[in-house]
């Protein structure tokens, strides 16, 4: 029975006509295919090229927006600072103390213009009390040719607007700076006008040393030139001088001699002069 | 994807078993040139390699049987019916072997597919039982039952396990 059923089945092939057709089905599925495999690798370069463009141009308008091409520093007695872009935009901001951390942590500024961000920054200072009515603004630029002037003039604007009315006598100075200045004060870890004013100090105490003051206000380093003066300082403990008003006292000898200096700071101007890296604009 | 020369090579080597299996299973020559190319083409589809003839074979087998029950399991086999007879086809029978293979063709599905595998292509129940994924058993009863059949059939000539 075995043999039987053996001999059945050995009957059965498949006949030529099938196999011919059989053979050229699957020649013509493997040439189909293999296009077919082909397109799709075409379709996927030329996907991967307009996402490798997309990728580079992303990258690209990412790196051009997130590079900073301007500083805002500024000093009342908290500081802070702003790193501006190529379309004025606020991309980075960083304090140099707690106060200046507690008025950043508070104040939305990213992507804003800086105008506004300055502007925002002001009204939490004042609302927050840290700008006494005589106390001063300080704030230096460094950013390219092309645009420190107009930075200048708008945020002077800002300034000026933020403090009209009830902070009128606050001493306001916005100046430019150059960026091996602020690149020095940094590696103080200070901003850069109170570098500047620490370096005006040294002029007429040698013996200061920078980091020795990088921890006080702008305004106490500015009070101790002017106490100073001629004198030879012997440490900064007693830079809270002031007359019997409470105001910073001055020493008018030497105020009238900084009013002949570029930025001198008996009128208010920068506490420097050209040749350490200040522009000379200044209100 | 495997290449010409590969469908070839598998023509050659298992288009008999292919149409064996058809031909246990089908009527229609359209199904039988259907599922004969759609096996080969699976197995120029099948990128993995294959660990030898013999699994190369099982493979193909069980891909050839399990394309026939989806035919016959499709809708339009159920309800059309086919003007094409295949088992009218010129296959030279001998008396005593139309006999036989009228008498496997009575068998249910699933017992021609054992009664072709142990019989003709020499499987055990063991190999049997995993180039259709049943269980040993499953198998041994299938074999018990089919040869009952068609001893039943063929009136009491023995078959052995």
């Amino acid at each position: 029975m075995e043999d039987k059923l053996r001999s059945a089945f050995d009957k059965i092939h498949a006949d030529n006509t099938l196999k011919t057709k059989t053979a050229s089905y699957l020649s013509i599925e493997i040439n189909k295919r293999s296009q077919a495999a082909t397109r799709p690798r075409l379709r996927l370069a030329a996907l991967c090229s307009v996402i490798l463009l997309f990728v580079v141009i992303s990258g690209f308008s990412h790196n051009l927006f997130f590079t900073p091409t301007a500083y805002v520093d500024m000093d009342i007695n908290l500081s802070l600072g702003l790193a501006v872009n190529r379309f004025g935009r606020v991309i980075e901001t960083y304090a140099y103390n707690d106060d200046g951390s507690a008025i950043l942590d508070k104040a939305n500024t990213r992507f804003k213009k800086y105008g506004e961000a300055m502007r925002i920054l002001l009204d939490d200072v004042i609302s927050e009390g840290y700008l006494k009515e005589d106390g001063l603004v300080f704030v230096s630029v460094q950013a390219g040719d092309d645009s420190l002037d107009g930075m200048l003039e708008w945020l002077e604007q800002v300034i000026a607007a933020s403090l009209a009315g009830h902070h009128a006598n606050v001493e306001t100075d916005v100046f430019a700076i150059t960026s091996e200045v602020r690149q020095i004060a940094l590696e103080h870890h200070t901003t850069p006008a109170k570098y500047l004013a620490i370096l005006e100090l040294q002029t007429i105490d040698p013996t200061v040393s920078i980091d020795d003051y990088t921890g006080h206000g702008i305004g106490e380093i500015r009070e101790r030139t002017r106490n100073q003066g001629g004198r030879h300082h012997t440490g900064g403990d007693d830079m809270q001088t002031t007359d019997e008003h409470g105001q910073p006292a001055v020493d008018s000898h030497k105020t009238e001699e900084h009013h002949n200096k570029p930025g001198g700071s008996g009128n208010g101007g920068h506490p420097h002069d050209n040749g350490s890296g200040y522009h000379g604009k200044k209100k | 994807m495997r290449n010409d020369a590969a469908a070839d090579r598998a023509l050659d080597l298992y288009a008999d078993t292919v149409r064996r299996i058809c031909f246990i299973h089908l009527k229609s020559n359209a199904d039988v040139e259907d599922v004969f190319q759609e096996v080969f083409l699976k197995y120029l589809l099948h990128d993995n390699p294959f660990e030898s003839d013999a699994h190369e074979k099982a493979w193909l087998i069980r891909v050839a049987i399990n394309a026939c029950k989806d035919v016959l399991k499709s809708f339009f086999h159920k309800n059309v019916s086919s003007f094409d007879d295949l088992h009218n086809e010129p296959f030279y029978f001998q008396e005593q072997e139309s006999e036989v293979m009228d008498a496997i063709l009575k068998l249910p599905e699933k017992y021609r597919d054992v009664i072709y595998l142990h019989y003709y292509e020499g499987y055990s129940a063991v190999e049997i039982a995993k180039i259709i994924g049943k269980k040993e058993n499953t198998i041994y009863t299938w074999l018990d039952r089919a040869r009952k059949k068609l001893k039943e059939s063929l009136g009491g000539g023995q078959i052995g396990r």
